[in-house]
């Protein structure tokens, strides 16, 4: 039990004597001092300055169009009211140009003499480089938006034309319909009116008959009234004549009682068509009228008559799920697994490498102390530094962009396992590396292909499905996923349980690795 | 005297180059052993696996009679080791070096001070004690290089080529320290292509050739196996030596010969006869005697000998 204590001690006094020795190596060479220490540092300190802020800078806009109109300029206006400098070409050949040359962001050709009049063509063609994509989904994003709020616009005031118009039109129908009700109702007036009429007209009766006059019996009178008188025949002859003229009116009336009967009974049949017209007249205004009541009903239904709702019956709105809208909070995790990898396997690679390229190595070889302390020594002389880093960042991200620092106690956790891992790699690297040269080289492209193959340079979207199955097991992308999960997005650890454990296998993975390196690793001195 | 350390029949190759083949020796408790041998021969080789730093192929390593080939944390314990460039860290200066691998061989802190100052006035670094590793001079280095070596005060000190590069002043300084270290009872094996170092320290030496040990005895023995022959240097005008040494061959009058630049060195023991066959020879030949030189072998000619066997 003692010589247990007593070896542990031992062992604890040797690490603490690889840790000092490794410290007092690495700062007192200026310039490895100054890379190690200040670099991530003043290399943060220069990202939180610059990206602390959710604006594009100096952003050229080429713009062609062989006629501007008002349309065309009222867009050019408001992408430069955006804080974009657009930048007028002569034809659409040199502003597409410009784009391969890299002297414009993007080109925006409009149709000429761009109007809102019936089958205009108003079109605007967006040229942009595809290798700049992020850039370019941003540039487009942001001009798209004003666009559209132009066109948007113009929709607005059409579509208020046209539901102004239907409007009046359904109050028109309204009131007009009443005048059917009117039409209706004379109409059934002149019905009746009509069927009076006939009756009037059928109970005129105009029948006369010549022997009702009885002229036969006053002649007989006349007669007898001459041969009992004295009336002279002169008297009887006139009033024979006289009644002859009589008989001849009598007659006279009595054919145009028959003329008058016949008109009466054609008035009649005539006054008899008229209900007929009338019903008529009924049935087509109710059908006039029932037409309008569709119309005004189907007016009535349309269920959305706000312009604005017809213009954009669905309203996008993008909130981000982040809670720093600046860009250093959009990429506070890849900043921060970008400084952590290259801190971590940069040093602990060039720790080990230069313990075993230093002439010290086999001094250090042959003491009683085990292998594995100079392995721990790295792996604590690279955590203390980057814990060093951690700190100092947290303070920057707290005093410029006032970052909590509660957020970052939080993903201590993370932040260790992330940082081992990359400590683990570098050793690796170390222990494996034949010269300084190959370990620097080999740590740089592991970084750069890290890098390629993460969302940080090509969205991951753009890569090939089965290729982005296995970019998911990047530990830079691991890395970035949990760091921004915990430290942006606010997630608790029972959420990103899974990248932990993930990082956890590549920490063991690496372990393993670097074990078997310090195992059969040897000296590069030439002797 | 107890033997310290043995090895035997100790094998080394790189792939398919054998380095060291079958090599035996002993050290005594207390002595010291000089391994000379040609540049590349594996001198620093055999070092390095003494110490367990290269594994050997076969052959075994006894540290007080017990095999720790495979595992030598009591030799580890045990031993220091200083290689021809100096093991220091540039970067820490006297007395940080030597605490480091003081405290890496597990000594506790007092014992490291009480060490350091004894080492520091020992090797004459005092003075320098807080200068850093990188601003010495090779001198100094070499000396720290030693005092780390000797910081868990080893029963062995191994040397290689300790006095490489150096002045003769500090040459002479380096050797009188060794003598010192050895006079405190440290058993010391120390490689060198300075000859005459190894012949004024040590007690035994191993040459090696031909990837063999050739010879290992003291140097008095190694003289004295020699000194029953004399060594005959010819130079004629033509150097053209095959047919006389065929004729000291054939009259079996000579042990051992080589050639090295321009002449002819034979090993006799009969004098008298090499020498009337030799005049009898060239009195006879149209080749003319230009000069020739009999001596009893150094150490220099008996390496020089050894090594021109191939």
């Amino acid at each position: 039990m003692k010589d247990l204590r007593n070896n542990t001690g031992k062992l604890f006094i040797s690490i603490w004597a690889v840790l000092i020795k490794n410290f007092k190596t690495v700062f007192r060479s200026k310039s490895s001092a100054f890379t190690i220490m200040l670099g991530p540092l003043i290399i943060m300190s220069l990202l939180v300055l610059a990206f602390n802020n959710s604006s594009f800078y100096d952003i050229n806009i080429g713009v062609y169009s062989k006629t501007y109109s008002e349309l065309s300029n009222s867009v050019i206006d408001k992408i430069e009211a955006k804080g974009y400098v657009v930048v007028k070409n002569d034809n659409s050949t040199d502003c597409i140009a410009g784009v391969k040359e890299g002297s414009l962001n993007a080109c925006l050709i409009f149709s000429p003499n761009m109007q809102i009049t019936n089958n205009a063509n108003n079109t605007i063609e967006f040229h942009v480089d595809p290798a700049r994509i992020n850039i370019v989904d941003n540039i487009m994003s942001s001009i798209n938006k004003e666009i559209l709020k132009t066109s948007e616009n113009l929709s607005l005031s059409l579509t208020n034309v046209l539901v102004t118009q239907l409007t009046n039109t359904k109050d028109e129908l309204n009131k007009r319909s009443e005048l059917l009700n009117i039409i209706n109702s004379n109409s059934n007036k002149i019905k009746e009116t009509s069927g009076s009429l006939q009756s009037s007209a059928n109970a005129i009766d105009l029948t006369v008959t010549y022997d009702s006059f009885n002229t036969v019996a006053l002649r007989n009178e006349i007669s007898k009234v001459n041969s009992s008188s004295n009336i002279s025949s002169s008297d009887v002859q006139s009033l024979n004549t006289k009644l002859v003229t009589i008989e001849t009116q009598i007659n006279t009336t009595i054919s145009q009682m028959l003329a008058a009967k016949t008109k009466i009974t054609e008035l009649s049949g005539n006054i008899a068509t008229l209900p007929i017209a009338a019903d008529n007249n009924i049935v087509q205004t109710t059908l006039l009228k029932d037409s309008i009541g569709k119309i005004v009903g189907n007016i009535n239904n349309i269920a959305v008559t706000n312009p604005e709702s017809i213009v954009s019956p669905i309203k996008t709105s993008v909130e981000t799920i982040e809670t720093e809208e600046t860009h250093i909070g959009r990429f506070l995790s890849t900043f921060l697994v970008l400084i952590i990898m290259f801190v971590c396997v940069l040093l602990a690679s060039n720790l080990v490498l230069s313990e075993r390229m230093s002439n010290a190595y086999l001094r250090n070889a042959i003491t009683p102390t085990p292998k594995s302390v100079f392995l721990i020594g790295a792996y604590l002389t690279s955590l203390i530094v980057i814990v060093f880093h951690l700190v100092v960042i947290s303070l920057i991200l707290k005093l410029i962009i006032g970052f909590s620092l509660e957020t970052m106690l939080y993903a201590v956790i993370p932040l260790f396992i992330v940082a081992s891992m990359f400590i683990l790699l570098g050793i690796t690297i170390g222990y494996f590396a034949k010269s300084q040269e190959s370990a620097s080289v080999v740590s740089l492209v592991i970084i750069a292909v890290a890098l390629f193959l993460s969302n940080t340079i090509l969205p991951l979207e753009t890569i090939p499905l089965r290729l982005k199955e296995i970019i998911l097991y990047n530990p830079f992308v691991v890395s970035e996923a949990l760091l921004k999960k915990i430290l942006i997005l606010g997630f608790t650890y029972d959420k990103v349980i899974t990248l932990i454990t993930k990082l956890f296998i590549y920490n063991l993975v690496l372990l393993v690795l670097s074990y078997l390196g310090l195992k059969f690793a040897k000296s590069e001195i030439k002797r | 005297m107890q033997k310290i350390l043995e090895v035997k029949g100790l094998t080394k190759r790189y792939g398919d180059h054998l380095v060291l083949d079958n090599i035996d020796f002993d050290v005594d408790e207390g002595s010291i052993i000089g391994v000379i041998g040609k540049s590349g021969c594996g001198k620093t080789t055999l070092l390095n696996t003494m110490v367990g730093f290269i594994k050997p192929e076969a052959g075994k390593i006894y540290y007080k009679s017990k095999d720790v080939t495979k595992s030598n944390l009591d030799l580890r314990k045990n031993i220091g080791f200083s290689v021809q460039e100096s093991s220091i860290y540039n970067k820490l200066n006297i007395i940080e070096n030597i605490s480091y691998f003081g405290r890496l061989a597990g000594l506790s802190g007092n014992n490291i001070k009480e060490r350091t100052e004894i080492l520091l006035r020992t090797f004459g670094l005092t003075e320098a004690r807080h200068v850093l590793g990188g601003n010495l001079s090779v001198g100094m280095q070499k000396r720290l290089d030693i005092a780390c070596s000797l910081i868990h005060d080893p029963e062995i000190l191994l040397l290689d080529e300790p006095t490489a590069n150096l002045d003769h002043v500090m040459r002479k300084h380096i050797i009188d320290l060794i003598k010192q270290v050895n006079d405190s009872g440290t058993t010391i094996i120390i490689s060198s292509h300075i000859l005459e170092d190894i012949r004024t320290l040590c007690n035994k030496i191993l040459i090696l050739n031909n990837k063999k040990a050739a010879a290992f005895d003291s140097p008095e023995n190694l003289e004295v196996n020699f000194s029953n022959h004399k060594l005959i240097k010819i130079q004629t005008e033509l150097q053209d030596y095959a047919n006389l040494i065929n004729c000291l061959n054939t009259a079996g009058l000579i042990k051992k010969h080589h050639t090295h630049e321009d002449s002819l060195y034979l090993f006799t023991k009969d004098l008298k006869s090499t020498l009337k066959i030799i005049n009898q020879y060239y009195s006879n030949s149209n080749d003319n005697l230009l000069n020739i030189d009999i001596k009893k072998p150094s150490l220099d000619v008996i390496f020089e000998h050894i090594n021109s066997r191939n």
